[in-house]
């Protein structure tokens, strides 16, 4: 095949000419073809910039790259048989399966002092010295010296923007064909119209054909060509003109194969990206027909590395039918077409993500991605991990040729350099590198362990794991995995830094007014279940430091606080009240205002009045039952209160109310006294925060059956229990049962194995009411619930229920 | 120096004028002063003047013949060169020798650039881009730009 050359011109810049000729350049390398891509555009060079790595940019920058200006000179100034050519041509790395080749002649070593020096020569020479002839001659001699050397069947020009010499060259004697770009600005269309018409009057060579022209309109808005002015275009180049798409940000910051900006935000913007790439390669394939087979998956594999690079450096992703940011890939941190060598064999990698280090250099590979169009991707990534040469290794797959779009393999953590396939379907992040041992592993118990380790951001995934294991089908049919569910919650459950706690309980929270409402698309039903299973099970399973401090949330503007919410849940299942704090004061306020409806005006009113509201508190004060000055049980001065504690359990006379805990109903206080909950869990030989659940579980159902309404709507509001301080203190025998029973259920929704260990346990050694619940266990719990109503009521002594209540207390042995 | 002023001198004049020239042009050259072409485009002006003046049958006029030829090389002026010799050459008095020296001259200056340009050479005929050049100068538009 004769050598084409092909130039690329626009009357202004910044229309994304370099780009397109370096992605001209890579498709026809990929698609089999040899190609040579040279840079004349001496005052302002950047096609190295889009073709090579980094190195060879920086060698650049220190003079040590040959180009075309040290060519141009040494045709024109040097001993007449010295061609030194090779020396010039880079070649730029192509993925192995890729017949062709690409050699890049960059303009010089610019931007290095050095090259604008050899520019001024060249131009000095240009101006003067005619002895050996002059430009024309030059680039002519380098134009064949460039098919003598390399053969190539395409060359690539990247032409000066305006009208000088040198770009006139380019694109009347030198071309067999003009690329001419302009955008849709009047001054561009104006000036490439000019040029246009000066190109197709332009004398050729006896053995040149007619240039041929092509028109590229770029940054073309959406819409083009219906207004006046496209119409104006249109009619002055014919209808032969193609269109590519406008994009924002690679208007600007070009690169060869992706957006290397960060600074995306929104879908929109990604598309426009996607939709410019995909009508560059289109126009290319067509503009450059060539073997359809080897085309048709350079551009699989150049579209497939966009977007690779798109997701590794996009800093935010979609969640539902919103956004939200993530920590992308640092642009410094990645490269593109990195050579490694083994041996003698070297294999290129698409994109490299490096370490970060201090400084603007990188440090060592993180991970290695290549594109594999075939379906050997097993034996692709065995060659990186054998290699050694980064800890992760990305294979994109082509899925037509059936393998997954993404594969992510991980070498053992010994080094022993086994391959290790992964389930995770995207790019690791960097810090995913920081977060796990294997960062292809993002199982649920390595994203638990990184969460324990501070890692929140998983937060979100394991609750979206949570979630995709409850709700079957909901997204795309993942299975029902119960047991999955539960081991989260377990594992979540057994955190007790309180500010970790509190973050895992942030990202349980479905909240319908904040982006949570979308994150897992679902309705009210799944929302309900969320709250139910997931936040409030994890409110009652934590420490009692962290439960205590979100029961006591109090939001001032929505009347359903996430800790009313809590409370409502269990005064409803458990005991089958409402709890409805501000019920009494919006029926008041209503009526007061003549208001069938009172809205969120009168809900923040209501603080002023809220006095049902129950409050926590955990409290080192000497216990209610201690500081009254006697003991309920002998009457005696107080003890110390690990004696009295000891001489308790060993007579299993120990108590909740009043001595672990207590529930002050004037002034809806839930209290733990954490020194006797200490002394209690050391003398059992229990964790403390658990005899302090147990306790807080116990209390708060105390206060809920006070402070619950009844199907009337009434409150308990004559709830007698002795004041635990009182010298008549002696706890309700048929409350702290019916307590203890609901206290049983509770936990045993919560799930919690070491919770109802630990109750089991303190029941064991506590006065006949706590244990109790161990006879009715099989009682039905719409039993329990009506006993409350009728003791509520005052009725309960005539019930069955009190029967077999006072019957189980009084036969406990 | 316009034609109307060049004109007046005399041979004698211009010959002391054209050895002085050649003897500043030849002491830049070696020096490689980018003031060297500047020279010999001087000498190239003298010696035009002598051969207008000088018949071409004339020692002395086919000495300014061909020496006008040498000096536009030398001074970069392949165009006008090329322009003086097809001048020359096309006068039926000028002696066969003086006719021989044009062509070598013409022919070394082919050979040279054949040499500088052996690429190109194997492609076109070099002289063929002179006639583009010329081709292109005509075009009033704006590109190319080739001087």
């Amino acid at each position: 095949m004769t050598m084409q050359t092909v130039s690329f011109y626009s009357y202004k810049g910044g229309v994304g000419r370099t780009l397109l000729v370096a992605n001209t350049a890579q498709f026809l390398a990929m698609s089999g073809r040899r190609v040579v891509a040279l840079d004349l555009d001496l005052e302002a060079p950047g096609l190295v910039h889009k073709l090579l790595d980094s190195d060879t940019i920086n060698r650049a920058a220190v003079g040590e790259l040959r180009g075309a200006v040290d060519e141009l000179l040494d045709i024109m100034l040097g001993p007449p048989t010295n061609s030194n050519l090779r020396d010039s041509g880079v070649g730029v790395p192509l993925p192995i399966q890729s017949k062709g080749s690409l050699i890049l002649i960059p303009a010089g070593s610019a931007p290095s002092h050095s090259y604008w020096a050899a520019l001024d020569q060249l131009n000095s020479t240009i101006r003067s010295n005619g002895r050996n002839g002059r430009l024309l001659e030059a680039v002519l001699e380098l134009q064949a010296r460039i098919e003598k050397v390399f053969a190539p069947d395409y060359l690539l020009i990247d032409s000066r923007t305006g009208i000088t010499e040198l770009s006139g060259l380019a694109t009347s004697v030198l071309a067999d064909r003009v690329v001419c770009l302009t955008t849709t600005a009047p001054e561009s269309i104006d000036g490439t119209r000019v040029v246009a018409d000066a190109l197709r009057a332009a004398p050729r060579l006896t053995s040149q054909d007619p240039v041929r022209i092509d028109l590229l309109v770029t940054r073309a808005m959406p819409g083009f060509p219906t207004s006046a002015a496209d119409e104006k275009l249109q009619s002055l180049f014919g209808g032969s003109i193609s269109v590519l798409p406008h994009d924002s940000v690679i208007a600007n910051k070009e690169r060869v194969l992706a957006n290397p900006r960060s600074d995306r935000s929104g879908a929109d913007s990604q598309d426009s990206a996607l939709d410019l790439f995909t009508a560059t390669l289109s126009w290319i394939a067509d503009a450059f027909p060539t073997h359809n087979q080897e085309a048709a998956s350079a551009k699989r594999r150049l579209l497939a590395i966009h977007r690779a690079w798109q997701e590794l450096t996009n800093t935010s992703e979609r969640i539902g039918t919103g956004t939200r940011g993530r920590s992308a890939w640092p642009i410094e941190q990645l490269k593109e077409r990195v050579t490694f060598h083994k041996g003698t064999e070297a294999r290129l990698a698409d994109i490299v993500a490096y370490s970060a280090k201090p400084g603007p250099l990188v440090g060592g590979p993180l991970m290695i991605i290549e594109y594999i169009d075939g379906n050997d991707t097993d034996a692709a990534a065995r060659w990186w991990i054998d290699g050694g040469f980064a800890r992760i290794v990305a294979i994109i797959g082509n899925p037509s040729a059936g393998t997954s779009r993404i594969a992510v393999y991980s070498g053992r953590a010994d080094d022993s350099r086994d391959l290790r396939a992964s389930e995770r379907p995207d790019f690791p992040l960097p810090q995913d590198f920081e977060a796990f041992s294997d960062p292809a592993n993002v199982s649920i118990a390595s994203l638990l362990a990184a969460v324990k380790e501070g890692y929140t951001d998983y937060l979100d995934r394991i609750v979206g794991a949570w979630v995709n294991s409850v709700f079957v089908g909901v997204h795309g049919g993942s299975p029902w995995q119960p047991q999955v569910a539960l081991q989260i919650v377990d594992e979540l459950a057994r955190i007790e830094n309180v500010e970790l706690a509190m973050e895992v309980l942030t990202a349980a929270t479905p909240d319908w007014s904040s982006h949570n409402r979308t994150k897992f698309m679902f309705d009210g039903g799944e929302v309900d279940q969320i709250w139910t299973d997931l936040f409030a099970r994890l409110v009652w399973r934590f420490p009692p430091e962290i439960t205590c401090r979100v029961l006591n949330e109090i939001n001032p503007i929505a009347h359903d606080s996430r800790a009313r919410r809590v409370l409502k849940e269990v005064a409803r299942n458990i005991l089958g009240l409402q709890y409805d704090p501000d019920a009494a004061f919006r029926r008041d306020a209503s009526r007061i205002l003549g208001l069938d409806d009172p809205g969120d005006t009168i809900h923040g009113l209501s603080l002023l009045f809220r006095h049902t509201e129950i409050s926590y508190d955990i409290t080192s004060d000497t216990p209610p039952i201690l500081s009254s000055g006697f003991n309920s049980a002998n009457k005696k001065p107080p003890k110390q209160i690990s004696s009295l504690m000891k001489t308790l359990i060993e007579s299993r006379s120990l108590i909740i109310t009043g001595l672990l805990g207590d529930y002050q109903f004037r002034h809806g206080r839930v209290v733990l006294h954490r020194e006797a909950i200490s002394h209690c869990a050391s003398l059992l030989a229990l964790r403390e925060r658990y005899v302090g659940s147990v306790t807080l579980i116990h209390q708060s159902l105390h206060a809920l059956s006070h402070l619950g309404r009844d199907l009337d709507g009434a409150m308990w509001s004559e709830y007698a229990l002795p004041v635990a301080n009182s010298p008549l203190f002696e706890p309700s025998w048929f409350h702290e049962a019916l307590t203890q029973y609901f206290t049983y259920r509770h936990i045993l929704w919560l799930q919690d194995r070491e919770l109802l260990h630990a109750f089991e346990i303190m029941s064991e050694k506590m006065t006949p009411p706590y244990r109790t619940w161990r006879r009715l266990r099989g009682m039905r719990i719409e039993d329990a619930r009506q006993w409350l109503v009728s003791l509520r009521r005052g009725v309960g002594d005539s019930a069955n229920i009190s029967y077999m209540f006072y019957n189980a207390m009084t036969d406990d042995t | 120096m316009k034609n109307a002023e060049m004109a007046l001198y005399s041979e004698d004049e211009l010959d002391v004028l054209v050895s002085n020239a050649i003897r500043r042009a030849e002491i830049l050259d070696e020096l490689g002063s980018p003031a060297a072409q500047d020279a010999w485009h001087e000498v190239m002006v003298y010696e035009e003047r002598l051969a207008s003046i000088l018949e071409p049958s004339a020692l002395t006029g086919g000495i300014a013949r061909v020496g006008s030829i040498l000096a536009a090389f030398a001074a970069g002026k392949r165009d006008e060169a090329v322009r003086l010799a097809s001048r020359f050459l096309a006068e039926p008095s000028l002696p066969h020798e003086r006719r021989a020296a044009i062509d070598r001259i013409l022919k070394e200056d082919q050979e040279r650039l054949e040499l500088r340009y052996p690429a190109l050479a194997t492609k076109v005929r070099l002289s063929e881009l002179q006639q583009w050049r010329d081709e292109a100068a005509k075009q009033p538009r704006v590109f190319p730009l080739v001087a």
